[in-house]
């Protein structure tokens, strides 16, 4: 068994290299391209993710910090640190395979050894602000809540991507204790409940058979008029549209978080823009891969004129809501009083890529983010 | 009556070339090695692999502006555990609201193939021959003129194999009923066409 778990991990090393380097094909040229004719904005960039979020952390270790702010960093970290594994499971978690390894004689601790080294690693730059902060403050007590806030919100992601809502429920609970001031006891208590809640979900008997659920009529009655499209969605797609979701969320809350931070001028930030760019970037290959989810899983029903039109409300409409509700929220937040074809523009961008990807345009994948960039700088007013 | 016409019809998989064949109502047996293109065949009468020339017409009329008047019980049941078996049912079904038979008649067809007390189960919970079974039977139940079923009888317990059968003889009277398969002994009884598939491609 030791000899076949050791073999268990050195697959899954091997699984999680070549499943970035998979990833990273073609698109590390881009990054070295984008950075060398923009090598300055790559820094800026850089540097801003990584002060903004050393000035979060910073936050939480400060004792006389309002509740409310540590709360907040707490739920950041949790859904950054959430986005980022669920972006990367297949790599961290090797979803796919786990049935059939599952059935082999291997250890429940040679599976979490795996899955928690991976998982770290796959937090990658997130380690740039925790290092920071972590050499700046340089006190145990700094050093503990740093190391507690990463086990147990790793510990809620693990249990919430094995598909165990039950077992991340302490873990999360053990995060939030992380929002009192920081006490050693309550620190490892905190540790210790996530801990065991996040071994618990590894042994086995710990997911039961889950129950039929049955829709109510209404239910049925749209899911059968959009062509499945929003049980789709629901089921295949859900994890997916919240990645996405993420990022917009994210970008309104670090546009919101910089303009608390400019305490040196009066100028806000313009909220509209950089949310505008995030959400047609994220937004425009929905429609797309939502109906081809859809025709390749039914591909039997695929030339029926009618499954195609009942389908097209649903994959084009709740994207362009969406989109069109990330623009009226960042509206609302906008303190550097964008120009007024702010959202004209991201929404000619948002169609344009929409029928670009939906014609198959390749070269969609990096036109519509470096169009997004370049109307960031032009409306962001950067240049 | 129907009539389903093959027109040099060329496709992208398989060895089929230059295929011109005419189908009235009855069932049709397509047979041939695997590979042959016997899938593919159903899938582009279907529309849902486009032929790389001729084409595929019912009563003249190009097979694409008629594609309700067509229905494909696939071989392999869609990779969508979650669905419920009723959901999915319902949903093949309302999409032939012209054809479709009634309520009462879609249960009969549903309990004579044992699948009354799973209709509740999602997909991914039923056993292969199940799910292929509910395919069958949406497919009987949306009843198109023309009804496509690949390899029905694999998997398939030899009871239901029974009561497809004797569901499809009065069926194929007024539709046209083409059905690949490996095992044409299990249909020979319905006095089924057989159009043999094998490089040797009648033109």
């Amino acid at each position: 068994m030791y000899r076949m778990s050791r073999t268990y991990y050195q697959l899954r090393r091997l699984h999680f290299r070549n499943t970035i380097k998979a990833w990273l094909r073609g698109i590390d040229k881009a990054l070295l391209a984008f950075a060398g004719v923009l090598p300055i904005g790559i820094l800026a960039v850089l540097a801003v993710f990584v002060l903004v979020q050393a000035e979060a952390l910073r936050t939480l270790l400060r004792a006389e910090a309002p509740i409310e702010q540590r709360l907040a960093v707490i739920v950041a970290w949790q859904f950054v640190t959430f986005v980022l594994l669920r972006a990367l499971r297949e790599a961290v978690l090797m979803p796919k395979a786990r049935a059939f390894f599952s059935s082999l004689p291997i250890r429940s601790s040679f599976e979490l050894q795996s899955d928690f080294t991976f998982a770290l690693q796959g937090y990658s730059l997130l380690w740039a602000p925790l290092g920071w902060v972590a050499y700046t403050t340089q006190t145990i007590q700094a050093w503990l809540s740093l190391g507690v806030l990463v086990v147990a919100s790793l510990c809620a992601n693990l249990a919430l991507l094995r598909a165990r809502p039950w077992h991340s429920l302490p873990a999360l609970a053990a995060l939030l204790t992380l929002a009192l001031p920081p006490r050693p006891p309550i620190l490892f208590g905190a540790a210790a409940v996530a801990g065991l809640a996040l071994w618990r979900s590894y042994l086995p008997g710990s997911v039961r058979a889950a129950k039929p659920s049955r829709a109510g009529a209404l239910a049925e009655r749209l899911s059968i008029r959009s062509g499945l499209a929003l049980p789709f969605l629901a089921h295949d797609l859900r994890s997916n549209v919240l990645v996405r979701l993420g990022f917009i969320a994210a970008t309104l809350a670090a546009c919101l978080l910089i303009t608390t931070l400019r305490t040196h001028d009066a100028a806000g930030t313009r909220s509209l823009v950089f949310v505008g760019a995030v959400a047609a970037v994220t937004l425009y290959p929905l429609p797309s891969l939502w109906r081809s989810a859809l025709l390749t899983r039914l591909h039997f029903l695929a030339g029926q004129a009618d499954f195609v039109r009942r389908i097209r409300p649903s994959v084009y409409g709740i994207p362009a809501l969406l989109f069109g509700g990330a623009l009226l929220v960042a509206a609302c937040f906008d303190a550097g009083e964008s120009a007024p074809a702010t959202p004209a523009i991201f929404g000619t961008l948002f169609v344009a890529g929409v029928v670009a990807a939906r014609c198959g345009v390749q070269m969609a994948s990096w036109l519509m983010p470096l169009s997004s960039f370049v109307a960031v700088l032009i409306l962001g007013g950067i240049l | 009556m129907p009539r389903l016409s093959l027109r040099a019809l060329v496709l992208p998989r398989g060895s089929i070339d230059s295929l011109t064949i005419d189908f009235g109502p009855g069932v049709h047996l397509i047979v041939g090695p695997n590979g042959v293109g016997k899938t593919s065949l159903l899938n582009t009468i279907a529309g849902t692999l486009p032929a790389r020339t001729g084409g595929v017409f019912l009563d003249d009329q190009p097979m694409i502006s008629r594609s309700a008047a067509v229905v494909l019980a696939p071989n392999v049941p869609p990779d969508i555990p979650w669905i419920r078996a009723r959901l999915l049912f319902d949903f093949v079904v309302s999409l032939y609201p012209a054809s479709r038979v009634p309520a009462g008649e879609a249960d009969a067809i549903l309990g004579q193939l044992n699948l009354l007390d799973l209709m509740d189960q999602p997909l991914g919970t039923l056993s292969a021959g199940t799910a292929r079974k509910l395919l069958l039977a949406a497919a009987l139940v949306a009843r198109p003129q023309v009804m496509l079923f690949d390899e029905p009888t694999n998997e398939i317990d030899a009871a239901s194999i029974d009561a497809f059968r004797a569901m499809i003889a009065p069926i194929a009277a007024r539709h046209i009923v083409l059905v690949t398969t490996h095992h044409a002994g299990d249909l020979m009884s319905l006095e089924p066409s057989v159009l043999e598939l094998n490089g040797q491609i009648p033109r």
